[in-house]
């Protein structure tokens, strides 16, 4: 790795990191600390409207059956469009710099001038941005860890931590390498953040519409967030090997087929 | 030995034109001026050369490597300063030169300061408050601070003013004399005619011509007028060679083709009063060059 391209990634993505981080941490805190004070009235009153029950089905990505429990509530934070949408906007920003990025604003002719072969300027800063995908996910778990004590609820423990932060990266990572290839096959930013952009909104959709029409069930095989389940790691406290797996091995994908794309295509400003 | 060899170059497009067919030779320790009006295919030809771009047809080879595959290795050795320079805007100049040195792994932070000295830059400053001159001198700066074997300018002075124009040219002829190779494009012709040694220049992404500057002044035409002492004598043909473009009583002015003796020879013994001959009018011949291809 080239110390160079490190610094340089490392300076453009701390500003995003330490915003993403600190926003996860205090949405996940505040939830973790107002969410106990309710968990009673929620379970006996809100979750046994239909339709209530039916949109936190579709915020969850899974059925919640009838009975409610401590499990539910856990999960909601979670899986919450906001968490989400944090987490994920940093992956955009992060994974749509190479080459999308470089090449809107024209940096690209003075660094790839420099001695470094296109491979090494890409796993330089996707080793960054794994770094800084975990410092994100890192402090939203601190948040919530802060929270929960704080309002006297129930932390995840060990192994659930564990298991939900395992898949939420690797949803993290599905998205992130998505938006690279995007911006890989692409030469504006703006083009590559609203190609990803588009493609997670139709996954959140696709992903709450699925517990209610039949349809949108084939669809959401290809959809990343019907792999990120956290109330089934909560309820049933089992690694989600085929989700995992399912996510793990879509950024893997994803993640070659921009380096390749990446390291063959003809870069400049245009 | 050449240090750019590129053969029968293509690399188009789709329907739009970028080179076509180019062969360049450009040897050690020189300094060679690559012209072209704007769209010529310049651009294109340096970028093939750094290995931003594939060719889609013919080799191209710098350092004896070829430049795709091997474009790493290759641009060690090099110094670049692309035409539409842009910088990190949150780098300063200090930490832009520091990068630079990190990047290419080796020291590059004395060298760097003497350069900004020459071109009286301020390192100190952040790029997004430089202006457009200043930013082109840090490209600069970071484009020569490793002391690279060959260094290419696309279009170097565009945003400079006269005095630092003045003062890249004595750095460029200088690198040149200590062996470096210097590849600039341009579409100044003075700029060519004062720094450098080979020129080749391209038209609609084809080569039009490649060779010496000496051996360009002198097919170049001269200015010539002759003022003679009677009118019978200004009443003659002139020799096939010389293009009259004013004839006025006495007075001829023209543009001679070839070279300045034969011209000489022909106007010995003839009662001439006055002669001058201009120095050889490069900037007709580009533009010839230019506007038809070298075609009369």
């Amino acid at each position: 790795m080239n110390r160079g391209l490190i610094a340089k990634s490392i300076r453009e993505l701390w500003p995003a990191t330490l915003l993403c981080g600190m926003l996860a941490a205090a949405f996940e805190g505040l939830i973790a600390f107002i969410l106990p004070r309710y968990e009673q009235e929620m379970s006996l009153q809100i979750l046994d409207m239909e339709f209530v029950r039916r949109i936190i089905e579709g915020m969850l990505g899974s059925r919640i059956a009838d009975q409610i429990g401590p499990e539910i509530i856990g999960s909601i934070p979670w899986a919450h469009p906001i968490m989400l949408s944090l987490v994920l906007a940093h992956a955009v920003i992060c994974c749509t710099r190479l080459p999308a990025g470089e090449v809107d604003r024209g940096t690209i002719d003075v660094t790839l001038g420099l001695p470094i072969s296109r491979w090494q300027w890409m796993f330089t800063d996707s080793v960054v941005w794994v770094v800084s995908a975990m410092i994100v996910i890192a402090m939203a778990l601190s948040g919530h860890l802060l929270g929960a004590s704080a309002g006297g609820g129930r932390p995840l423990g060990l192994q659930q931590g564990a298991l939900i932060i395992a898949n939420l990266s690797g949803l993290y990572m599905a998205v992130g390498s998505g938006a690279w290839l995007l911006s890989s096959l692409s030469d504006r930013r703006g083009k590559a953040i609203t190609a990803t952009f588009v493609l997670i909104v139709v996954s959140f959709l696709v992903s709450y519409l699925e517990q209610f029409w039949e349809p949108a069930r084939f669809a959401a095989w290809f959809s990343a967030l019907s792999y990120y389940r956290p109330i089934m790691i909560l309820r049933d406290g089992r690694w989600p090997v085929r989700d995992l797996c399912m996510l793990y091995g879509a950024a893997a994908v994803l993640w070659s087929c921009a380096a390749v794309v990446f390291t063959r295509r003809d870069l400049c400003t245009t | 030995m050449a240090i750019i060899e590129t053969s029968q170059l293509t690399r188009t497009y789709g329907r739009h034109r970028g080179v076509e067919g180019l062969s360049l030779n450009v040897p050690r320790g020189s300094v060679y001026g690559f012209l072209g009006p704007n769209g010529a295919g310049k651009t294109t030809a340096i970028r093939v050369l750094l290995g931003f771009l594939k060719p889609n047809n013919g080799s191209a080879v710098v350092l004896g490597r070829d430049c795709w595959r091997d474009g790493q290795v290759i641009k060690q050795d090099v110094g670049y300063l692309p035409g539409d320079l842009r910088l990190y805007p949150w780098m300063t100049g200090e930490a832009a030169l520091k990068w630079v040195g990190q990047v290419r792994r080796c020291d590059v932070m004395q060298h760097g300061r003497d350069l900004s000295q020459v071109f009286g830059l301020d390192l100190s400053r952040l790029v997004r408050e430089m202006s457009r001159g200043t930013r082109q001198k840090l490209g600069l700066v970071m484009a020569m601070a490793h002391k690279p074997k060959l260094l290419i300018l696309d279009e170097p002075t565009t945003s400079l003013d006269p005095i630092m124009q003045q003062r890249l040219h004595r750095r460029l002829r200088n690198m040149a004399d200590n062996g470096h190779t210097v590849f600039f494009s341009s579409h100044s012709l003075s700029e060519v005619d004062r720094l450098c040694d080979r020129v080749a220049i391209v038209r609609e992404g084809k080569l039009v011509t490649e060779q010496p500057l000496v051996s360009l002044r002198a097919e170049a035409g001269h200015r010539v007028t002759v003022r003679w002492k009677d009118d019978a004598a200004a009443e003659k043909e002139p020799p096939p060679f010389l293009k009259l473009s004013q004839r006025e009583g006495r007075m001829w002015a023209g543009e001679l083709d070839g070279p300045v003796d034969r011209f000489v020879s022909w106007l010995s013994g003839q009662p001439i009063e006055d002669l001058t001959v201009g120095p050889p009018d490069l900037e007709a011949l580009f533009h010839h060059y230019y506007e038809n291809g070298g075609e009369a």
